[in-house]
């Protein structure tokens, strides 16, 4: 296995995502606003712009069925969402060039896309019964702007990598 | 640029839109216990999540030490008047306590029935979901360590659910501010007549429990406190929950609702206590619905 470096960074932002980041919410600073971080879908966007789309498919498919035992009552959820989302963006995303600004839109369409399915899936079936303006008040704007600066740190350090990795295939 | 969809990745799409389906419908039915490869993924994921956890938790300790410290003179003026109060109370406790016991004595009352009667495990709170609609925290113990699913779990100021799934090393717990109506429990609200009443739902606008169906003439006030009643099977009795918030009549006038402020804060919990019920449980499951 050769990609074994960027299994360990996905693992890594898979668990930072329930541990550290609720242990420094939002609401436990008193504020009633949720930001879910949704780290496993950006690097799995940048994986497929930088390095193999398949690859990052596969990712995609593995860290959203984890996300969906661990974190989650219902199983697919996540799993079906973040694919879908991945593939459709990295299919129009194959003529885009990758500048950091383009990276940063696509990141914040893929965020937006994800959470609104997510929402729509956990409406259908019971989980949540936040209305809709509530649910962008409350929800998608915090999660928007966290998952943003998340794509802007993580952009340059994840590049290298992925470029690394792709030198050493050829 | 080739068609977005050719007929392979159409049939493909459907195919996994079938699949989430049935996984939906599989996953929300309830099941006994957790299968191995899910207890697998739950104990290595829990293990490698201590290791993140306890230093994130750790440095938040430091921060809220170190707020602390600012109001520790005025905290301590209150503490002291609390502790004059206390004494008083402890020396009633222990003379209601000994009575409580010789009479229970005389009667023959066979503690084995006790409601009241628990047993508590300490445990740590390793990961919570990262979205606000599943309100559920994973901990670091499991059936190794004598946990079992339907324990009760209760934070130093009060009740916040349930023990939902079991692995080996861990358990995941589901919250009572959970929506899909997993929050079902019986309840007393103590004062003069002992209401007994059943805790419905939670609204998450008001951060409120609902207990729903009280008689008309129940006489319950704002501020009145409740417990769990253990009459429900499955909780002990004598959980915390909290305070009567307000009282209304329903949509039809024929029962009233009360909205219960739950005491325990949900959004800063680290340790946690499970309780164990001693006393019988039955199949009939106070905090399952449908």
């Amino acid at each position: 296995m050769k990609q074994v470096q960027l299994f360990i960074v996905l693992l890594v932002l898979f668990l930072l995502q329930g541990t550290v980041f609720q242990v420094f919410s939002l609401r436990s600073f008193g504020y009633d606003l949720v930001a879910s971080p949704y780290f496993i879908l950006i690097a799995v966007l940048m994986i497929g712009f930088f390095y193999s789309k398949t690859v990052a498919l596969r990712y995609s498919i593995i860290f959203g069925f984890l996300i969906d035992f661990v974190y989650t009552d219902v199983w697919g959820v996540y799993a079906f969402c973040m694919t879908v989302t991945s593939y459709v963006l990295l299919f129009i995303g194959r003529h885009f060039n990758t500048h950091i600004i383009i990276i940063l839109l696509t990141s914040m369409v893929a965020t937006i896309l994800v959470d609104v399915e997510v929402y729509g899936i956990y409406t259908l079936i019971g989980i949540t019964k936040q209305n809709f303006i509530e649910y962008i008040q409350q929800h998608l704007a915090p999660t928007l702007i966290l998952n943003s600066v998340f794509t802007v740190i993580c952009f340059y350090p994840l590049r290298a990598l992925c470029e690394r990795l792709k030198e050493k295939l050829t | 640029m080739p068609p977005f969809f050719f007929n392979k990745k159409l049939i493909l799409l459907l195919t996994s839109l079938i699949l989430l389906v049935a996984l939906v419908g599989f996953s929300l039915k309830e099941r006994k216990q957790l299968s191995w490869p899910e207890q697998l993924i739950h104990d290595t994921s829990g293990w490698l999540q201590v290791v993140l956890n306890s230093p994130a938790q750790y440095v938040k300790g430091f921060v809220e030490n170190v707020e602390d410290i600012k109001n520790v003179y005025e905290e301590n003026k209150v503490l002291k008047k609390h502790l004059q109060d206390y004494v008083e109370l402890d020396a009633k406790y222990g003379d209601l306590q000994q009575r409580y016991t010789s009479l229970e004595k005389q009667l023959h009352i066979n503690s084995a029935t006790d409601i009241l009667a628990s047993k508590t495990h300490i445990a740590l709170v390793i990961s919570r979901s990262f979205d606000d609609w599943n309100q559920q925290l994973t901990i670091d113990k499991g059936r190794q360590q004598g946990i079992k699913k339907n324990d009760a779990v209760v934070t130093s100021d009060g009740f916040i659910g349930k023990i939902k799934d079991v692995s080996q090393f861990t358990s995941t717990v589901t919250l009572i501010t959970a929506q899909k109506g997993n929050n079902q429990i019986s309840v007393k609200v103590i004062n003069k007549n002992g209401t007994n009443g059943l805790i419905q739902s939670y609204d998450s606008n008001k951060n409120v429990l609902l207990l729903e169906k009280l008689r008309v003439d129940s006489k319950i006030k704002k501020g009145d406190k409740v417990v769990t009643s253990g009459i429900g099977c499955v909780y002990p009795a004598g959980l915390y929950i909290g305070k009567v918030k307000s009282v209304a009549a329903d949509r039809y006038g024929l029962s009233k609702i009360a909205k219960i402020k739950p005491a325990a804060n949900f959004d800063n919990l680290d340790y946690v206590d499970v309780v164990e019920r001693q006393a019988l449980t039955c199949k009939g499951s106070e905090g399952d619905s449908r």
